[in-house]
């Protein structure tokens, strides 16, 4: 489904992604790992159009689309739920996934329509498979931190994305909160059928959930292949632990 | 449905039964003014309601937008010269001229947003401002066509709405039409999606929103809008100057914004009736009376960020979250 072929991006004299390989078959849930500064959300932002790069190419579904703009992409089919929370912090908790939904409906240019009587159904029920419908009315702004991530995958989800690219969902997480999420991640990806992309520290999540594990280091990747195989790596334990036995 | 839904329901139906009546009782009010008032007070309120609906008009980019629109003024006064020139110069049927002037100012609207929007905030401000500028000079060095300095004056108008009984009532019955409008503008998607633009432009990019287009669209309605504006103070004025394009009037209409309530619908309508009723009241006795809009720009920056309405709804909105929280426990 999504081919990353030796993206690299730079900034200044610093480079994010030196030649990034990456691949995610339908239906698979696919994780990338990394100490920090790996290069992980960059890749995810090339992907996702809000970074070109300077280098490689970026496949969905076989066709090119490292040159498309954000909305674009997403149009394409892939959502992403951002790493710092990244929701319409004034608007409703209701309006934030309406947005969304209305988007995807190509909707969002009526003029003379109400928008209160439109996609009520699909919000309420995207809002119920996250567990906000009780909060459809509060301000995105005034949530907990954890809903605001929750609410934040909710407007990813809106958009009927063939993939879901999370970065980092459960980063900043209380423990109870992380293990609401990953609840969560689990029953929408089973739900759905959705093909996920997502990067994450919580090693112990990443084993858990992922089909596949992809590792990076300084922009390049180290391995990329089923839980098992990467955790028995000699390259990552290098990345890992600097070759200690 | 749950308690706290239904709770939310509730309030939100009372509070719009509220709004409902308060419009009818302002149209019934806006229909008596001119049997009740002497001349010179139903004129200041025509002038009151057309820069209302300038400033409204400025509000969907500024406030439902957060497009930084630092020159409004020149599609104000776009659609006013359009409107003055199709009269006196084209001779044009009135109904006619009312009805391009307005898309004149849409035009210009799709020329300079169709540039501005690469930008974005100040920058996109400052493209703005120089455009407007550009347009301002030509009209005012224009003797020949525009009657640059001098402006345009005689503009013939039918004697049904050249007295300001008549002018009023125009005003009125258009000024209504175009609020009614632009409110279902702000309430339909494309005023939703405007809102998200304005909250989080790298969120509404990933939901697929094309923001450069909606922020064009955006711009080419609100000129319109403001294009009807200028067209409604040619009626009641009788007459059109460059003054009306120079950027002091977008800061002065901006500041209209911010004293109402720019994150509220009607907030840019009150803060006209306070600026122009200080102009004109205040005029009276010194010329120094920008010096009293200085201080109140500096209040509003200390103490009231969101303007008079923005004091009054942000707590009202405050509370039915609160009911909707509790009803949830």
């Amino acid at each position: 489904m999504l081919r990353v072929e030796g993206i690299c991006k730079s900034f200044d004299r610093f480079n994010a992604l030196c030649g990034a390989d990456l691949h995610v078959d339908s239906g698979k849930i696919v994780a990338v790992i990394g100490p920090n500064g790996a290069g992980k959300s960059t890749m995810f932002k090339v992907i996702t159009g809000h970074w070109k790069p300077d280098g490689g190419r970026v496949l969905f579904r076989g066709e090119p689309i490292s040159s498309l703009s954000p909305h674009q992409i997403c149009r394409k089919g892939i959502s992403m739920a951002f790493q710092i929370v990244n929701i319409f912090n004034r608007m409703t908790v209701f309006e934030n996934v309406q947005a969304a939904v209305l988007s995807h409906r190509r909707q969002a240019g009526k003029i003379f329509r109400s928008a209160s009587k439109m996609a009520v159904g699909q919000t309420m029920e995207i809002l119920e498979s996250v567990g906000l419908r009780e909060r459809a009315g509060c301000i995105a702004g005034t949530l907990s931190y954890g809903d605001q991530k929750v609410l934040e995958m909710a407007i990813a989800l809106s958009t009927r994305p063939k993939l879901l690219i999370l970065d980092e969902p459960t980063a900043g997480m209380s423990p109870e909160e992380t293990a609401v999420c990953t609840g969560l991640i689990r029953r929408l990806t089973a739900e759905n059928g959705l093909t996920v992309l997502f990067c994450e520290h919580n090693i112990e999540l990443v084993l858990s959930l992922s089909d596949e594990i992809m590792v990076m280091q300084g922009g390049k990747t180290i391995i990329q292949d089923i839980p098992e195989a990467v955790r028995q790596s000699p390259a990552v334990r290098e990345a890992y632990l600097g070759g200690a036995p | 449905m749950s308690e706290a839904s239904s709770s939310l329901a509730y309030r939100l139906r009372s509070l719009r039964r509220l709004e409902t009546f308060a419009c009818l009782a302002a149209v019934i009010v806006l229909l008596l003014l001119p049997f009740v008032l002497p001349d010179f007070y139903v004129y200041f309120a025509a002038l009151v309601l057309v820069t209302g609906l300038f400033a409204t008009s400025l509000n969907l980019v500024l406030g439902y937008g957060g497009m930084y629109q630092f020159h409004h003024a020149v599609f104000y006064g776009a659609g006013a010269y359009a409107f003055a020139l199709m009269l006196t110069k084209a001779h044009a049927p009135l109904w006619l001229a009312c009805l391009c002037a307005p898309l004149v100012s849409a035009v210009l609207g799709f020329l300079i947003g169709a540039i501005c929007v690469r930008l974005s905030k100040l920058y996109f401000g400052m493209l703005q401002l120089s455009l407007g500028s550009l347009v301002w000079a030509i009209v005012y060095r224009w003797y020949s066509f525009t009657g640059g300095d001098n402006g345009i004056n005689e503009i013939p108008l039918p004697n049904a709405i050249s007295s300001t009984t008549g002018a009023y009532y125009l005003t009125a019955v258009v000024v209504v039409v175009c609020l009614f409008l632009m409110y279902r503008i702000v309430n339909s998607p494309f005023g939703k999606i405007f809102q998200a633009i304005r909250d989080n432009p790298q969120r509404s990019e990933a939901i697929g929103v094309n923001i450069r287009l909606h922020q064009l669209k955006g711009e080419v309605i609100a000129a319109f809008f403001a294009g009807i504006a200028g067209v409604l103070y040619v009626v009641v004025e009788g007459t059109v100057v460059p003054d009306m394009l120079f950027w002091t009037v977008s800061l002065e209409v901006m500041v209209m914004c911010l004293l109402g309530g720019w994150y509220t619908f009607l907030g840019p309508l009150l803060g006209a009736a306070v600026i122009v009723g200080l102009r004109t009241f205040t005029g009276a006795y010194t010329e120094h009376w920008s010096l009293i809009l200085g201080i109140i720009l500096m209040a509003l920056i200390l103490w009231l960020p969101e303007g008079v309405l923005g004091l009054i709804v942000k707590p009202a909105n405050s509370k039915m979250e609160l009911s909707a929280e509790t009803g949830r426990k």
